[in-house]
């Protein structure tokens, strides 16, 4: 609302000012509002627009907004106690508003920019005609997304397998996923065995 | 370093560049009311893009001004514009 707000006040500004041009520019006050109206006022509301924008595009339902991720939106309802992503979210391991974008970005310096790209290029792909064929990362899963919040917890610590293969984990040599199987169990999520407090 | 552009030249790039902002603009506007991933996508691109262009458009066209013609009062549409005709006799 404060951004559509600040676009309103933007246009009204700035149409006005183009309306009465030259009495704007004959005197200093009117050509300092110009600058403002011109410049000022649309870079930093722009600024805040795209902001708010960058920001909505990582919420659980811009991603689920694509029907091509229906069943994994859904998967995260599914009464399964092995399946990673219904654990993360019917638990509250992670953000509920941000599940998708909190798992599938690198915790790294470009991570963000990277998984946004990535979303530019899933944006594209809906609107062109859908993905052709199945739906599937972009490389393996990451270990180091997994432990950009579980390595030092004491429910991860506590796990003895964890800590005799402490090694393999953090250099990626053997997979979270080795044991952890199910990330999104798509199959449930058709069936709609659903948790049912929080069921779709 | 660019040739003066004549006053009127200045005063209609003041205004495409007003235009092009004011466009850019309203494109944000009417994609804001109805937020999808493809009106986000288009605020950014058709949004920003002239925008942007409008705003350097508008800072190139007064550099120039203040530059070429002195104080960018001389924009106005009854001004006295010494400079202009110093350079032209």
């Amino acid at each position: 609302v404060t951004v559509i707000a600040g676009l309103l006040a933007a246009v009204l500004l700035l149409g006005a000012c183009l309306f009465s041009l030259d009495p704007l520019l004959a005197n200093r006050r009117g050509r300092l509002l110009l600058l403002f109206a011109a410049v000022v006022l649309p870079g930093v509301i722009s600024f805040e627009s795209v902001a708010t924008g960058v920001q909505r595009s990582s919420e659980t339902s811009f991603c689920v907004s694509c029907h091509e991720m229906n069943d994994y939106g859904r998967s995260l309802f599914v009464d399964n106690p092995l399946a990673l992503s219904a654990v993360h979210y019917q638990r509250r391991l992670i953000p509920r508003d941000n599940v998708c974008f909190a798992c599938h970005t690198d915790y790294a310096l470009f991570g963000t920019m990277k998984a946004k790209l990535n979303g530019l290029m899933h944006v594209f792909v809906h609107y062109t005609g859908g993905p052709r064929g199945p739906i599937e990362l972009y490389a393996p899963y990451p270990n180091h997304n997994c432990m950009h919040c579980h390595d030092d917890a004491r429910g991860y610590l506590e796990v003895p397998v964890h800590l005799s293969h402490a090694a393999e984990l953090r250099s990626g040599e053997r997979s979270c996923l080795s044991c952890h199987d199910v990330a999104h169990d798509l199959e449930g999520a058709r069936a709609a065995h659903f948790w049912h407090p929080e069921a779709p | 370093m660019s040739r003066p552009l004549p006053i009127a030249r200045v005063r209609s790039l003041v205004r495409l560049a007003l235009t092009l902002t004011l466009s850019g603009l309203v494109v944000q506007l009417l994609t804001a009311l109805y937020w999808t991933p493809l009106t986000f996508v288009l605020s950014a691109v058709l949004g920003v893009g002239p925008l942007v262009a409008g705003s350097v458009l508008f800072l190139w066209t007064v550099w120039h001004t203040v530059e070429h013609h002195g104080a960018p009062h001389v924009l106005a549409k009854d001004a006295p514009q010494p400079r202009a005709h110093e350079e032209q006799s």
